[in-house]
C-alpha cells in the first residue's frame, strides 16, 4: 500500500456508546457467571438466587427507587475520585473528606436556619463541599510546597479527619437525646423532599444528574477538561505547554475534595438527616473502585455506581431469601473488580489473537486505559 | 573494508510484512546480515526501519515473511526469545532503571544466583568480565542516573552482550551523543566487530554510516531499495536512494544575516542556575540574540545547555539574573505568559516535555492554547473548525498521517517532531527556543525543519538553537556560542570557523573568553 499524505486516513472509530455497551455487557456476564459459581459452591441453586436478586432490586418502583437512592452518594464520590485520578492525583482521602462534609453539612442543617428550603439545602451541600475541599486543598499545598507524596498524606489524613468529625458529634454538636456520637437532626428545610413516596429517593436525583452533566462538560468536552487530562497524562508536558502545574494540581485536588464533601452532605440532606459516627464509612474507597472501573469517565461512573449498588442490594436479597451471607457477595464483587481492572489488557490481548488468526487485519482496538502517572516532573 | 572471501550469513529476513491497522509499515522486505559485519540501515522517518528491527528482535510479530537464523527458520513472540538466539537490541530511548547500579542493570532479568537469592557481587564480576572483553568501561557500581549519556549507552550494549547477543541492533545510537562520544562509540563498535559480533546500525547520519559501516541497506516507504557495500557508494547516492530522487545533502544556499538595531529578541543577563550531578548549571551567563538571528549553542551534554533552554523558555526560574524578550523583562513570567508574547519552544525531550503519547494531535495542538478569560475554559475543546485548521497545518508541515485524531503514540518520532514544529511555528513566533530539534529525524525532514527555522528568522524572529549535532549548528546558525562548564567559552562565526574549532572549546581544550 502506498501511503498518500494528502488522502484522509480511513481509521475506523467505534462510537463511544458502543464501546461502553460492550464493556458493560461483558462485565455483567462475568458478574453473573462468578455469582452463579459462588452460589453453587455454597450449595444453593443459582437460579433461585438470581430470582431473589432480581426480586430484591428490580421488582417494582419501590425497589428501583431504593436502588437509585443508594447509588446517588456513590456517584458523587465516584465523580470525586474520577476527577482527581483523571488529573493524575491520587486522592485517597475521599473517605475523610466525605465524612467531614457530612458532619459540617449536618451542623449547617441543624444550627443555621431554617431558611427557604432550596437555599438551606444548597447551604448544607456547599458547606460540606467546602469542608472537604479545604482538607484536600491543604494536602495538595503540602504536596506542592514541600513535595509530600499525596498518596501517603491523603490516606493518613482519613484518620485525623474522621476522628475530628466524630469528636464534633461526640462533644460540641452532640444531640443529648441520642446515643453517643450523633448530631442534632437537621431542620426540615434542610432535608430534600421525597420523589417516590415510601422510599428514600429524593429530588437529590435531579441534583446528581445536574452535577453529572456539568462535570461531563467540564472534564470531557471543555478546554478545562483537556488540560485536566493532559495533567494526568504528563505533568511535565503540561508544564512545558504553559499550564501552571502547581496551581492546576491544587485545583484538581481541591475540586475532588469538594465533590467528596458534597457527597457526605448529600447523604445527610437526602437520607440520614444527621451525622453520626458510622455514617459513610467505606464509601470513599467504594468511590475509588467505581472510578477505576469506569476509567475516570463521568457517565461511566454514574453507570457503575448504579451497578455497584445493585450488587450490594442483590447480595442482601440473596441473603434474606437463600441464606447465603451477604459478605460472600463481597468476594464476588472483589473478583469482579479485579477482573475489570485487567479487562482492558485482556480484551486487547484477545482481539490481537483473533486478528492474528483472521486476516485481513481489522483496525486497532481502542487504546487501553493508562493509570495516572504516579510521579510528577 | 573488504568483506571476507566467503561471507557467512547469520540472519536472513525474507519477505517481511508488518501492518499497523491500515498502515503498512514494512512491505515484503528482505535483509541479509553477515557474521562480523557492521550493517547500516538508513531511511527517512517512517521508512520502516524501526518496525523492521522490531520484527527482528521479537517486539513485533510479522504478518508475513520468515526469519532465518543460522539456517533455521524461526519465529519470535517476544524479545526474550530473540535474545535467546543471540539477537539483542539497544534502543534509542534507553531501557534502564535509573536508581539501580550499572551492574544491576546489566544483569536485570537474568540475574546470576538462585531464584530466591541473587548475587550482586557475582553480577559485578560478570559485568566486569563482559566489559573488559570488549573494552567497554563503565563505573559498574554507580547508579545509572549518575552516569553520562555515553556511559548509559555502554551499559545498554553490555546488557545485550551479557545476555549473549551475537547480533546487536543499535537504533540511532549517536542521536544522543556528543561528537567525541560518537567517536569513542565507533571505536568500540569496531572492537565488537573484530570480536565477531554482527552490528546493525540504524542512522540518519550518512557521514557516520560512511565512516563506520561495511554494508548499507536503504529503506524507503516500507521497502528495501538497495543494499550496497559502503566502499562502493557515496553519501550523495545514499541520500538520493533514501528520498527517492537524486537530491543531494548539500547545504542549501540560504542568505544569513540579522536585522540590525532595536532591542534584542532575547536577552539573558547574569543567569545562574544551581549545579547538579552530571550538570554544571550556568554561571552568570550573558547572551543576546538579535531579532533575525539564529544563535547555535554547542556544548557537550551537561555543560549547562539544558538549563539554558529551560531558562530561555521560562520552564525553570533562574537562581539569579534576568531574561528579557524585545526589551521587556519576562524573568518572572512563566512559559504560558511568554508564549502569549510570541515564544515558541521545542523541548529537548520530546516524550517527556513536548507531547503526551496518549494525546491526539488535536489535543497536542490545543495544549499550548492558554485561555485568556475564564469563560474560555468552558468552551468546547475541539470544534469542527479547529479540527480542520489542525488538519490543514498537519498537511502543511507534512505530518503523516495528517489526522487530527491520531494519537501521538501512533506516529513515528519524526512525525511527532513535525507535529511539535507545526504547533510551535504556526503561531508566528518572535522568539524561538529549540532543543535538539532534529534528534532522531531524517535528512529530508530535517531540511524541511531548517527551512521553517530560516523562514521564521527572516521574518525577524530570534532563534536559540541547542544541538548536539555540530554539522547542524554550522548549517543552520548565524553565530555559534560554545558553552563549557556553564560559561561562555567562545563565539564563532560558522562561515569562517569549522566544527573542529568548536570541538576544542567544547572539550575545554581551548578558551577564548
Amino acid at each position: 500500500m502506498q501511503f498518500d499524505a494528502m488522502a484522509p486516513v480511513p481509521v475506523a472509530r467505534r462510537h463511544v456508546l458502543v464501546t461502553f455497551a460492550m464493556e458493560a455487557v461483558t462485565t455483567f456476564a462475568i458478574i453473573a457467571f462468578l455469582g452463579a459459581v459462588a452460589v453453587a459452591v455454597m450449595g444453593a441453586d443459582p437460579l433461585a438466587a438470581a430470582a431473589a436478586a432480581l426480586r430484591q432490586t428490580l421488582a417494582g418502583q419501590y425497589e428501583v427507587a431504593g436502588l437509585i437512592a443508594l447509588s446517588l452518594p456513590l456517584m458523587i464520590v465516584g465523580f470525586a475520585a474520577a476527577a482527581s485520578f483523571k488529573g493524575g492525583f491520587y486522592n485517597l482521602g475521599l473517605e475523610g473528606q466525605l465524612i467531614l462534609g457530612a458532619a459540617i453539612g449536618s451542623i449547617v442543617g441543624a444550627h443555621v436556619g431554617p431558611f427557604w428550603s432550596p437555599l438551606h439545602i444548597a447551604m448544607v451541600l456547599v458547606a460540606g463541599g467546602i469542608a472537604g475541599g479545604i482538607v484536600a486543598w491543604a494536602l495538595s499545598w503540602l504536596r506542592v510546597r514541600f513535595g509530600v507524596d499525596e498518596v501517603v498524606s491523603t490516606l493518613l489524613s482519613n484518620y485525623i479527619v474522621i476522628l475530628f468529625a466524630i469528636y464534633l458529634a461526640t462533644y460540641p454538636f452532640r444531640d443529648p437525646t441520642r446515643f453517643n456520637g450523633a448530631m442534632h437532626r437537621i431542620a426540615p428545610s434542610a432535608r430534600m423532599s421525597t420523589l417516590v413516596e415510601g422510599t428514600e429517593l429524593t429530588w437529590g436525583l435531579a441534583i446528581v444528574v445536574a452535577i453529572a452533566a456539568v462535570l461531563y462538560w467540564l472534564l470531557h468536552r471543555s478546554k478545562l477538561g483537556e488540560d485536566w487530562t493532559l495533567m494526568g497524562r504528563s505533568p511535565s508536558v503540561a508544564r512545558n505547554c504553559g499550564i501552571d502545574a502547581r496551581r492546576f494540581g491544587m485545583l484538581i485536588m481541591t475540586s475532588s475534595g469538594f465533590l467528596a464533601g458534597l457527597a457526605g452532605a448529600f447523604m445527610v440532606s437526602a437520607t440520614q438527616h444527621r451525622y453520626f459516627a458510622n455514617l459513610g464509612l467505606g464509601l470513599g474507597f467504594d468511590g475509588i473502585l467505581i472510578a477505576m472501573i469506569a476509567r475516570y469517565r463521568i457517565l461511566a461512573v454514574s453507570f457503575w455506581a448504579l451497578a455497584y449498588s445493585w450488587m450490594l442490594l442483590a447480595a442482601d436479597g440473596i441473603e434474606q431469601e437463600i441464606g447465603i451471607p451477604s459478605e460472600f457477595a463481597q468476594v464476588v464483587i472483589a473478583i469482579v473488580i479485579l477482573g475489570v481492572a485487567v479487562r482492558a489488557g485482556l480484551v486487547s490481548w484477545i482481539v490481537a489473537q483473533v486478528r492474528h488468526l483472521s486476516k485481513p487485519a481489522a483496525p486497532l482496538p481502542a487504546t487501553p486505559p493508562a493509570p495516572p502517572p504516579a510521579e510528577e516532573s | 573494508m573488504a568483506a571476507a572471501p566467503a561471507p557467512q550469513v547469520c540472519v536472513m529476513l525474507r519477505g517481511i510484512t508488518k501492518t499497523f491497522g491500515p498502515i503498512v509499515a514494512v512491505d515484503g522486505v528482505d535483509l541479509e546480515l553477515r557474521t562480523g559485519e557492521i550493517h547500516a540501515v538508513v531511511g527517512e522517518n517512517g521508512a520502516g526501519k524501526s518496525t523492521l528491527m522490531g520484527v527482528l528482535h521479537g517486539l513485533h510479530a510479522a504478518d508475513a515473511g520468515e526469519i532465518v537464523v543460522d539456517g533455521v527458520t524461526r519465529s519470535f513472540r517476544s524479545p526474550r526469545e530473540a535474545i535467546a538466539l543471540g539477537i539483542g537490541m539497544v534502543h534509542q530511548h534507553f531501557m534502564l532503571a535509573a536508581s539501580l547500579t550499572a551492574a544491576e542493570n546489566i544483569v536485570l532479568g537474568f540475574e546470576p544466583g538462585t531464584a530466591t537469592r541473587s548475587s550482586l557481587s557475582e553480577a559485578v564480576s560478570l559485568g566486569r568480565t563482559v566489559a573488559e572483553r570488549f573494552d567497554l568501561r563503565v563505573a559498574l557500581d554507580r547508579p545509572v542516573r549518575d552516569l553520562a549519556i555515553g556511559a548509559q549507552q555502554r551499559v545498554e550494549v553490555l546488557k545485550a552482550l551479557y545476555r549473549g547477543a551475537r547480533i546487536l541492533i543499535l537504533d540511532e545510537p549517536t542521536a544522543v551523543l556528543s561528537p567525541d562520544e560518537v567517536e569513542s562509540l565507533f571505536d568500540r563498535l569496531r572492537i565488537l566487530r573484530a570480536g565477531g559480533i554482527t552490528i546493525v546500525f540504524i542512522s540518519h547520519k550518512l557521514r557516520e554510516v560512511m565512516a563506520l559501516s561495511d554494508r548499507v541497506t536503504v529503506m524507503r516507504r516500507g521497502r528495501t531499495v538497495a543494499t550496497l557495500a559502503t566502499t562502493e557508494t557515496t553519501r550523495e547516492q545514499l541520500a538520493g536512494l533514501m528520498v527517492g530522487s537524486d537530491a543531494s545533502t548539500n547545504k542549501p544556499s540560504v542568505p544569513k544575516g540579522r536585522v540590525a538595531g532595536g532591542s534584542p529578541a532575547l536577552s539573558l543577563r547574569g543567569i545562574a542556575t544551581p549545579p547538579r550531578p552530571g550538570n554544571a548549571g550556568l554561571k552568570s551567563l550573558d547572551l543576546d540574540i538579535a531579532a533575525g538571528e539564529i544563535v547555535g549553542i554547542a556544548a557537550i551534554e551537561g555543560n549547562g545547555q539544558a538549563d539554558l533552554l529551560e531558562i530561555a523558555a521560562g520552564v525553570q526560574a533562574p537562581l539569579r539574573g534576568t531574561v528579557a524578550m524585545f526589551g521587556r523583562d519576562v524573568t518572572g513570567e512563566d512559559i504560558g505568559r511568554r508564549r502569549d508574547v510570541g515564544l515558541a519552544y521545542v523541548p529537548e525531550d520530546r516524550h517527556r516535555d513536548a507531547l503526551a503519547l496518549d494525546a491526539t494531535a488535536l489535543e497536542s495542538f490545543n495544549a499550548v492554547r492558554r485561555p485568556q478569560h475564564w469563560s474560555d475554559w468552558l468552551r468546547p475543546a475541539a470544534s469542527r473548525s479547529e479540527r480542520r485548521r489542525v488538519a490543514e497545518l498537519m498537511r502543511k508541515f507534512d505530518v503523516r498521517p495528517p489526522d487530527p485524531l491520531a494519537t501521538c503514540r501512533s506516529m513515528s518520532g519524526g512525525n511527532q517532531q513535525k507535529l511539535v514544529f507545526a504547533r510551535e511555528f504556526s503561531r508566528d513566533p518572535k522568539v524561538i527556543v529549540l532543543g535538539q530539534p532534529t534528534r532522531g529525524i531524517d535528512i529530508g525532514a530535517s531540511q524541511a525543519l531548517f527551512g521553517r527555522i530560516w523562514a521564521a528568522r527572516d521574518r525577524g524572529a530570534g532563534v536559540l538553537l541547542v544541538s548536539a549535532d555540530l554539522d547542524e549548528l554550522f548549517t543552520v546558525a548565524d553565530r555559534i556560542v560554545v558553552l563549557y562548564e556553564g560559561c561562555l567559552a567562545a563565539s564563532l562565526d560558522p562561515a569562517s570557523a569549522a566544527p573542529r574549532d568548536a570541538g576544542l572549546y567544547m572539550t575545554g581544550a581551548r578558551h577564548a573568553i
